[in-house]
């Protein structure tokens, strides 16, 4: 899933939003990095009507323009729910191997300190202890 | 012009489909993005429009409705092809036969083998129309071995009345080659053979080929006798707009057909077979030329084959709407 798919999903994830709300809603989540525009947005919802991820919720008329809200279908919700299940295991994943590579660095400073320390006198096997 | 008039404008380009749903909306979503005493729409809105519009097209083209509108579209093609090349090798006979009622030097025999060459094509609208596509391929096979074999025998019953450039009849070859003669054949013969099936519901079970609904009786003999005068009078008339009149009748069919989205895909599937069966005496001169032209034509046939068998696949595997 691409990620403007992924933040219209969650945009709708609590409740029905309109076009431009669902736009303005993804700036936000996204910190200003995503800007979605229109024919960006309606190709996706066209899209993912048709996969029956997103549907129609109501019309209301606004200074004399028709507004249609879109909400997330149950099937949309499982979707969203599988990604954001992927997504997380990902960065558990980066953060655990993140972790495993600053140990030994870790590892290698505590042993530079034991060596400077007065009164240290077997600093081989401290080396080796990561 | 205002600024929404201008993205209406944008907007045309999107399949009328989507624009029935979303246009209003987008008009609003627009203009409410844009900056105040704005006239033009900005150039990053622009491209995302563009953008946005080929991917709706291009998903539109791969969808369940496309689908059904590309097995149409065939069950219109392998009739009206077979069709043309009726028409393309009756026009000069006919031509021909008025000729020779006017002049008795000429004698009608030309004709009389011109009109027996055409036969089998008939044969295989007939077939194509009737559904059974499996005969009117082996059919359309089966003729093409033999008119190639026809046409380079010294001994065969060709000469028959060809049309070549200012509407003027010659009896004979005229120097062409048997692949060049060959080819409209080969290539009905390979629409017809690489034409999907469009199983009824129910029926797709048991593996029996079921015929989409074809073209009207009326409106195909309508064309087809447009097609055919036109022929006749490009042959009987020594004027040069004459020329154009065979190219006229389909270019007519097109301007018309291009309305309906069945209408448009069958005229894409036609393309390489009405270039080549329309334009055979003035292409293919060089035998270099010719093998490049009859790979490219080939390939073009294929292509909607392989477009029709590919849509709707990957939305009926993705999802519960779309199936």
């Amino acid at each position: 899933m691409q990620e403007p798919t992924f933040l219209i999903l969650t945009a709708l994830a609590a409740e029905a939003q309109h076009g431009y709300g669902i736009m303005a809603d993804v700036l936000r989540m996204s910190g200003e990095r995503v800007r979605l525009r229109a024919g960006t947005l309606y190709a996706a919802l066209d899209r993912l009507e048709g996969e029956g991820l997103v549907e129609a919720d109501r019309e209301e008329v606004v200074d004399g323009r028709a507004r249609r809200y879109y909400r997330l279908t149950s099937h949309g919700e499982a979707r969203l729910v599988a990604e954001a299940e992927r997504m997380r295991g990902n960065a558990d994943a980066a953060a655990a191997r993140l972790r495993a590579r600053l140990r030994p660095a870790l590892a290698a400073a505590l042993g530079a300190a034991v060596l400077l320390a007065p009164g240290a006198s077997r600093p081989v096997s401290a080396g080796r202890a990561g | 012009m205002s600024l929404e008039k201008r993205y209406r404008r944008l907007l045309a380009w999107y399949p009328k489909r989507h624009r029935a749903t979303y246009e209003e909306e987008m008009v609003a979503v627009l203009l409410a993005g844009s900056a105040p005493g704005r006239r033009w729409p900005g150039v990053r809105d622009t491209c995302d429009l563009l953008r946005g519009g080929l991917a709706v097209w291009l998903r539109h083209a791969g969808g369940a409705e496309s689908r059904r509108h590309w097995h149409e579209a065939f069950a219109i093609a392998t009739v009206v092809a077979p069709i043309v090349l009726l028409v393309v090798e009756t026009g000069p006979a006919l031509a021909y036969v008025l000729r020779t009622l006017m002049i008795p030097v000429l004698v009608p025999e030309p004709a009389l083998r011109t009109l027996a060459m055409a036969l089998p094509y008939g044969v295989v609208a007939v077939s194509a129309w009737l559904g059974r596509r499996t005969a009117a391929a082996v059919l359309a096979w089966g003729w093409t071995v033999l008119y190639a074999w026809l046409v380079s025998s010294p001994f065969g019953p060709v000469p028959a009345v060809r049309m070549v450039r200012d509407g003027a009849l010659l009896v004979g070859g005229g120097g062409t080659t048997a692949v060049q003669l060959a080819l409209p054949t080969a290539l009905l013969a390979m629409t017809l053979t690489l034409a999907p099936w469009s199983p009824r519901p129910g029926a797709g079970r048991t593996g029996t080929p079921v015929r989409p609904p074809g073209p009207g009786v009326g409106r195909l003999a309508g064309w087809s006798a447009a097609a055919l005068a036109a022929e006749v009078a490009s042959a009987w008339t020594f004027s040069p707009w004459a020329r154009a009149l065979p190219l006229l009748v389909p270019l007519a069919a097109v301007a018309v057909s291009a309305r309906s989205a069945v209408g448009r895909r069958a005229a894409f599937i036609l393309l390489p077979f009405m270039g080549v069966a329309m334009a055979w005496p003035r292409w293919g001169a060089e035998p270099s030329d010719l093998a490049a032209l009859a790979a490219l034509s080939a390939a073009a046939v294929a292509v909607p084959a392989v477009v029709a068998r590919l849509a709707g696949t990957r939305g009926a595997a993705s999802g519960p709407a779309s199936a």
